[in-house]
């Protein structure tokens, strides 16, 4: 009901009914309907019946009559004060005494609180609120009318009050904009009071407050915008004289060559420049949606010399497409939009001292289809002149960052062995993820994820589990150095396994729940530097441990618990650790005990005590605190001088 | 000579004690005020009108003071009365900084109540000393 009228039916003959209105029928002691009489009129109170007789049915409507609108200043037939109509009705239809049907109105009318009128130009001058806080009643949201639930509304009348107090807004947004805060002599809350509180808490009256504003009226300064331009070895006119190693390779045009690479966050960047003598092998995963073209291959590259040489680019199409693009999920019927674009680039540059020959790249090509993932393979590597075969001219003993990890398998007749973590691809699965080596020196971590149904044996999970681990470990010993022969066992180290605690705890029968599952794998490595062949240090692999983290696996429920399969990742995580190669020095007794002295273990160091003398200290600024010595410096000096007998004596001239 | 001794003795004691106990006043209330200035935010520079009445007072109170010691020493009504007004003055601050001061902690109170109730019985043995000189 949206206006003060209601519309119903009366089905039937309509001739010899008579249709009345009764108010209020409930009996006022005991709530119930009291038993309808034939015996009132069509009109009620304040409300009005009418009926429209027709065929079949009539139709009958209560309407109010008198008018719900405020009073304005010179309007007469209008409400004085805001309304609110609560009124139970009977309609009765009776025939004779016989009572037809009968149909029960509860009418609620509220009057319509918000503001209607003109809304002035005065504006309300805002106090300062370093000493007034903004609005003593903040949810006093329109002017001239009653806000509801908001009790230190002035405007509100006290039998509308008394509809919400009940629920009124708490806290500062309710009035309470000067709550007693903790230093306050009167307040109990704080449950820890300092010993000193009784001579420290604060006496005055709550119109300074620690929660007033406090504002910083400091000087404003506008940011130089960084020019973001790429620094060039070269200045104009010096000519340029070669790369050094890690240095940029520069275009024609003066810029990066880029191919896309693996930032520090993991994800492939398109605009990452290549560093001379740094080779590389990334994979990149994009679709046709975020598929982006590289640099074109007609660009020339500096060659250190001033001399710019044109790339050698070779094109070939796919063979083996399975090898780079995974399925998704949704595979479409025939029309789907497919474009060319690159699988893979692989760039040799030829370089002699610190001049780069020969650029020789191969482009694979192929078709990428809508709702593929697609790994993109660039590798870059950089060939000597003197070795074009591709085998290093010096080959290090030790490990370098980012080669892989050398792993065999002693005791088996073939001695080849791998140390792997997961490559997952697609969803993430791990019945399609793939492998790939544990790299020296690169902290990694990787997993895939496993369907478990709800009513997996659990036995039969923890065994799924361990067996899918273990098939990343394929091999029993790992090489301390990069050339570590099969033949020489001294050569080798055993891997330490900290096999799972196979627990024999039963879940008591109940499905979706299994304990101590061994999800997590942790491969720990630990070298150290024992040496340097040829200016670069020799690092080696002292030992391996892998061991096994549980995890309580838990069915989790979909949506509406429609769902037979719950998800359960599986990671191997791989860590290096660094130790030296000969104990630390054992520390001195002199050091242990003036170990007060160090400013960097200590928070307070003695140092920091002869500040401003000394700039140890950093807490407050230089300037303040020189400021504060200063003035100590002045007191003490007047000290020195009004205790001095010549003083006394001039005093008393 | 059997002219009896005019000064007081009580108004002797009373300002010597009085000196000492404003030095040690002085350093306590100036402690607070920093206290109070690092723990509590205080409104634009309401800092400085509470620091300026303090230090106003130390410097009040060094020629009131030594105007006492000399009044009272030397029998002699001027310096009494200039002590006197000065120890008005005096009260006047003393009373800001008990009452109207932007944070008041109870150790104020207890500080600021005993200066005043030094100021008020020096006042009256000071009344009683001028009387004495000048009758």
């Amino acid at each position: 009901m949206s206006a003060p009228r209601v519309n119903s039916f009366f089905l039937g003959n309509s001739s010899g009914v008579n249709f009345s209105i009764i108010l209020s029928p409930r009996d006022a002691e005991t709530g119930k309907l009291q038993p309808a009489n034939c015996s009132g009129s069509k009109r009620a109170g304040d409300w009005n019946l009418d009926v429209t007789p027709g065929v079949s049915t009539s139709k009958v409507s209560v309407s109010l009559t008198r008018t719900l609108e405020l009073c304005l200043p010179n309007a007469t037939e209008c409400c004085p004060s805001p309304l609110r109509v609560v009124e139970t009705l009977q309609v009765l239809a009776c025939r004779g005494s016989v009572v037809l049907a009968q149909l029960l109105i509860q009418a609620e009318i509220f009057a319509n609180s918000s503001f209607t009128g003109n809304v002035s130009e005065n504006a309300t001058i805002i106090p300062n609120q370093a000493f007034k806080p903004l609005g003593s009643c903040p949810c006093d949201l329109t002017a001239g009318a009653c806000d509801v639930r908001c009790c230190c509304d002035l405007e509100c009348t006290a039998d509308l009050q008394q509809l919400f107090s009940g629920s009124c807004f708490t806290g500062v947004f309710g009035g309470d904009v000067n709550p007693p805060y903790d230093q306050l002599c009167t307040s109990q809350s704080m449950e820890y009071t300092p010993e000193w509180f009784p001579f420290l808490c604060v006496q005055s009256s709550l119109d300074n407050t620690p929660f007033l504003g406090y504002f910083y009226h400091g000087s404003t300064s506008t940011p130089k915008v960084p020019s973001f331009k790429i620094p060039l070895q070269t200045s104009p006119g010096k000519p340029f004289t070669g790369y050094r190693e890690g240095d940029p390779i520069i275009t024609e045009e003066d810029e990066y060559f880029t191919v896309p690479q693996q930032s520090l966050a993991g994800q492939c960047t398109g605009n990452a420049p290549v560093a001379y003598l740094h080779s590389f092998d990334v994979k990149c995963l994009t679709n046709l949606e975020s598929y982006k073209e590289g640099l074109p291959h007609d660009v020339r590259i500096n060659s250190g010399t001033a001399d710019f040489i044109q790339q050698n680019v070779v094109y070939r199409a796919i063979t083996d497409r399975g090898k780079f693009i995974t399925e998704s999920e949704n595979l479409l019927a025939a029309e789907v939009l497919c474009q060319n674009v690159t699988f893979a680039e692989h760039y040799k540059f030829i370089w002699k001292d610190k001049n780069i020959e020969q650029v020789n790249v191969t482009v694979f090509l192929g078709s990428l289809c809508d709702g593929e993932i697609l790994t993109q393979r660039f590798t870059v590597e950089f060939l000597s002149l003197n070795s074009t075969n591709g085998e290093e001219l010096f080959e290090h003993p030790g490990y370098q960052v980012g080669k892989p990890v050398r792993a065999a398998n002693l005791n088996a007749s073939d001695p080849l062995g791998s140390l792997n973590i997961w490559q997952p691809a697609g969803r993430g699965l791990c019945a399609s993820a793939t492998y790939r080596p544990v790299l020296f020196g690169v902290d990694s971590y990787s997993g895939c994820i496993l369907e478990v149904d709800i009513n997996e044996d659990c036995s039969f999970l923890r065994g799924n589990v361990t067996e899918k681990l273990n098939a990343l470990i394929q091999a029993t010993h790992i090489g301390k150095r990069d050339n570590s022969s099969y033949s020489d066992l001294n050569d080798w180290v055993e891997i330490i396994r900290l096999d799972p605690f196979s627990s024999n705890v039963s879940t008591g029968g109940l499905k979706g729940i299994c304990p101590d599952i061994p999800a997590n794998l942790n491969i720990r490595i630990i070298f150290s530097k024992v040496g340097a062949v040829q200016g670069i240090p020799l690092q080696q692999i002292l030992a391996v441990q892998i061991s096994y983290s549980t995890v309580l696996w838990q069915f989790q429920c979909g949506l509406g618990c429609k769902n037979t399969l719950s998800l359960l990742p599986i990671t191997a995580s791989v860590q290096f650790i660094e130790v030296p190669a000969q104990p630390p020095p054992p520390v001195t007794r002199y050091q242990k005990l003036y170990e007060e002295f160090d400013c960097n273990r200590n928070e307070v160091c003695w140092p920091q005590l002869l500040y401003p003398l000394t700039r140890f200290y950093t807490g407050e600024p230089y300037s303040q605190s020189l400021a504060k010595g200063l003035f100590l410096a002045f007191l003490v000096l007047l000290a020195a001088i009004t205790s001095n007998p010549w003083f006394s004596k001039l005093w008393n001239r | 000579d059997n002219r009896s001794q005019l000064s007081s003795l009580p108004l002797q004691i009373l300002l010597y004690v009085n000196g000492v106990y404003y030095i040690f006043y002085f350093l306590a209330t100036l402690a607070m005020i920093i206290y109070k200035s690092q723990v509590f935010s205080y409104p634009d520079d309401l800092l400085a009108p509470d620091l300026t009445v303090l230090f106003l007072m130390a410097i009040l109170e060094v020629p009131r003071s030594y105007l006492g010691f000399k009044g009272n020493l030397t029998e002699a009504e001027a310096p009494l009365g200039l002590s006197l007004g000065l120890t008005v003055g005096s009260v006047v601050l003393c009373v800001y900084l008990l009452l109207w001061q932007t944070y008041v902690l109870w150790a104020d109170v207890l500080l600021n109540a005993v200066l005043l109730a030094a100021y008020g019985l020096e006042s009256g043995l000071k009344v009683t000393a001028i009387a004495a000189f000048v009758s």
